[in-house]
């Protein structure tokens, strides 16, 4: 698969990005991954990134430019693919993507009880049943839930491998959902205790499923699991507001750290992805934010000042640090993607390339805190050497 | 693309007049399934208006907040059924969504708003996505100001999520699955929208062209504080149209920008949505059939919410009432105090509907989509005597 910074000189957002002289504090380079409408959805959902993969292929939902303005399932590889409806249904969401580029989600018809899970390789999709993908893990195996019946069933998680669906039950209560699944089969979600009224975050792990608790309140969420054993979601505290947390689980699933993330100052917070190194993603007071090392960012002072941009939530983190979201650009709901800038990139495109080298030369000589890459106080050789081997 | 509900619309229409006892043979429907076991107590739950609209960002401009209304009427069975008003538990969960406050920034704006400070996920009247109805002097049990979002826990778009009501009394339970309706499809953005702003910018700069304000500098700015809103229960300011009128007046000559079959969707949820998705839409009766055209709404001497189309302009049966006379659809009670709403479903979701998560709650009760019509799910022995549809009936 082409890696990001390949191939984004042909991506005609980039015109809007276009950086004429050194770019600012930026520490990201944003991606506006458009819509496959054409027009803007102000109240509608618009684009929403939902997955992103280690080399950056991100999965999700787009208006499309049908006058019902459907959602449809997208995949972005440097340009939105639409991968279209399953059957009778009129929408889609593709929530999930593994780095062997198997997508799960679902298409739908809202108001209608009988989702359809759909596995898509690639871009060829196919049905899996009446239930509702959410994850799929790198073996292939994919998890969700099954939708509450015509005669009064309510859903429960599920787990699909290879054919066979699983039901995990529940924590007591009537539902439950499976939001995620690890390489080594680890679920978590969300249940329903006995009371049908408290949402429990659940591990499911060895064919049983426990309740990973709260951080001193009544409800709890999960939304993701590493294979490094973090978990990530939102939890009530003491003070019964929702914060996001991260736990870190035994072998044996048991939570050995309970860390509450914080807040951006809303009193309230909730994380939706985790990678290996335990750096989350989530969202508190509508603006996306970073978790890590104990430090929780706002994602919008990330991205330089006056982009038109408000990342409001984050939602998949890969390996490599890319960030993939929602927010609006210029009060448009947009789908994005945040990918960790390099500093021989002075511009702030994306990309190494030779305006940079240009950007680098002007500065020749001098103190040029941008270019000065070495931080020798002089912009010089070593600073030459540096974009040379950051070259795209 | 034909939508799902289209496809399916002839197979509603037949099941609506089986229920009505009216042959289906030419129209191809199914046998009914036999109506299921039900427990000492029967729960029949509705949402009040069919669907309620609300904002999903409040940081410019607001018309509606997160607001939902549900009501359940709970019934002891036996020969001569009861209604149960009060002494009871009466409890409403989601459970597929369970949580608002990041789907919404309603709490960020609402006490600028609203001028209350609300922990997340809790409502303008103090309630929330799960608790306890109360009992009300009309017989039926309440919950008002759910603040719902139309997206799932699991991130699905989901105007029409069920909510599980439980009634117990005297160690006896039951209960039901019930839609609570609510979408922020409002279309602005057909034709409020300019390069570099928002659709809501853009509206609040073309109210201050147009009207002399300076709203774009007030924002958030909520347009029932000026114009009275009887949803909100706001007075507006003296000399000021109403919401109702002032946005269906403002806007009735500028439809034909709309290229919708259905231009009340421009604005109504939506072309999503699809809010109207009853019997009537079923039988083709359309919004403006009943609502009448946009300036007939804008009359400022209408009241909004309550000057609300009536059954009975319509509907009339020697012996037959089909509402309440004073009181609309979603008030009116009949057959011994059963709520209308009870046994038709809401107003813009009468059953059948064409979603087959409205029809739910009859099928789950008796077997078949459409009106409660079926004798038992109340009465333990079938009555000998005839329906009866009015007020009086016993």
């Amino acid at each position: 698969m082409a890696h990001l910074q390949s191939t984004l000189l042909v991506l005609p957002v980039l015109g809007s990005l276009a950086i004429a002289g050194i770019a600012g504090a930026a520490d990201y380079v944003i991606i506006d991954l458009s819509t496959l409408a054409g027009f803007d959805d102000t109240n509608g959902p618009g684009s929403q990134a939902y997955g992103i993969s280690d080399d950056g292929v991100i999965c999700g939902l787009s208006v499309d430019a049908s006058p019902q303005r459907d959602l449809h399932p997208i995949l972005w590889d440097q340009s939105l693919v639409d991968l279209g409806i399953l059957g009778s249904d009129v929408h889609g969401i593709a929530f999930a993507i593994n780095n062997s580029g198997v997508a799960a989600g679902v298409t739908l018809t809202l108001g209608d009880t009988t989702p359809q899970a759909v596995r898509w390789v690639g871009v060829s999709g196919a049905g899996l049943g009446t239930w509702a993908a959410r994850d799929v893990n790198e073996p292939g195996v994919i998890v969700g839930e099954k939708p509450a019946t015509e005669s009064g069933a309510w859903g429960h998680a599920v787990r699909w491998t290879a054919g066979t669906l699983l039901d995990l039950g529940t924590l007591g209560g009537l539902h439950s959902s499976a939001f995620a699944i690890n390489d080594a089969g680890r679920i978590v979600g969300h249940s329903l205790l006995a009371n049908n009224t408290t949402s429990r975050a659940f591990l499911w792990q060895g064919g049983a499923m426990s309740d990973l608790g709260t951080l001193g309140g009544v409800r709890s969420q999960a939304f993701d699991i590493s294979n490094s054993g973090f978990v990530v979601g939102v939890a009530d505290g003491a003070d019964a507001r929702p914060h996001a947390f991260r736990y870190t689980l035994a072998a044996n699933g048991s939570v050995t750290q309970h860390t509450d993330l914080g807040e951006l100052g809303s009193g309230s917070s909730i994380a939706y992805a985790v990678n290996e190194a335990g750096d989350a993603v989530g969202s508190s007071d509508w603006r996306a934010f970073l978790w890590r090392d104990g430090v929780m960012t706002d994602l919008n002072t990330a991205i330089g000042p006056d982009s038109g941009w408000l990342l409001t939530h984050a939602t998949a983190i890969n390996e490599s640090g890319q960030i993939a979201g929602r927010g609006t650009h210029f009060g448009n709901p947009r789908a994005f993607l945040l990918t960790p800038r390099v500093p021989a990139d002075l511009n702030g495109d994306g990309i190494v390339d030779g305006a940079d080298l240009g950007l680098l030369l002007s500065a020749w000589g001098t103190a040029g805190p941008e270019a000065d890459l070495d931080g020798s106080g002089v912009v010089d050789g070593a600073d030459l050497g540096l974009v040379l081997s950051a070259w795209s | 693309m034909v939508h799902a509900r289209t496809r399916i619309r002839l197979t509603l229409v037949a099941a609506a007049l089986a229920a009505g006892g009216i042959s289906i043979g030419l129209l191809g429907g199914g046998p009914r399934q036999s109506a299921p076991a039900l427990g000492p107590i029967v729960v029949f739950g509705y949402n009040e208006l069919g669907m309620h609209c609300m904002n999903e960002d409040f940081s410019e401009l607001t018309i509606l907040p997160p607001f939902n209304t549900l009501r359940a009427q709970v019934i002891k069975r036996g020969d001569n059924p009861d209604i149960i008003e009060q002494e009871a538990v009466v409890k409403y969960t989601i459970p597929t969504n369970t949580r608002s406050f990041d789907k919404t920034n309603f709490w960020s704006y609402a006490d600028a708003l609203f001028g209350v400070s609300l922990a997340p996920d809790v409502g303008l009247t103090g309630h929330g996505l799960s608790g306890t109805m109360s009992a009300t002097p009309a017989g039926h049990w309440e919950v008002t100001g759910i603040p719902i979002t139309p997206n799932t826990d699991s991130g699905h778009p989901d105007p029409y999520p069920l909510a599980l009501i439980t009634a117990s009394k005297d160690g006896q339970t039951g209960s039901t699955q019930v839609v609570v309706p609510v979408s922020t499809e409002m279309s602005c953005n057909l034709c409020h929208h300019g390069p570099g702003i928002s659709s809501a910018t853009d509206i609040l700069r073309d109210h201050d062209t147009l009207h002399g304000t300076t709203l774009e500098q007030q924002k958030p700015v909520l347009c029932a504080s000026c114009h009275a809103d009887n949803a909100l229960g706001t007075p507006g300011v003296p000399g000021v149209s109403n919401l109702s009128s002032a946005m269906h007046g403002a806007h009735a000559s500028r439809m034909d920008m709309v290229a919708l079959e259905n231009k009340c969707y421009a604005c109504h949820p939506g072309v999503r949505t699809q809010c109207q998705r009853d019997i009537h839409l079923s039988l083709n009766i359309q919004c403006v059939d009943c609502h009448g055209g946009m300036e007939a709404v804008a009359d400022p001497a209408r009241q909004p919410w309550i000057d609300e189309p009536r059954c009975s302009t319509c509907h009339n049966r020697p012996g037959f009432q089909f509402e309440q006379p004073g009181q609309l659809f979603k008030n009116s009670i009949g057959h011994g105090g059963v709520h209308c709403a009870a046994c038709h479903g809401a107003p813009h979701a009468i059953t059948p509907t064409e979603t087959a998560v409205d029809n739910q709650q009859a099928i789950a009760l008796q077997g078949h989509p459409g009106v409660i019509d079926t004798c038992t799910v109340c009465h333990t022995v079938q009555p000998q005597q005839p329906f009866f549809h009015s007020v009086e009936d016993d």
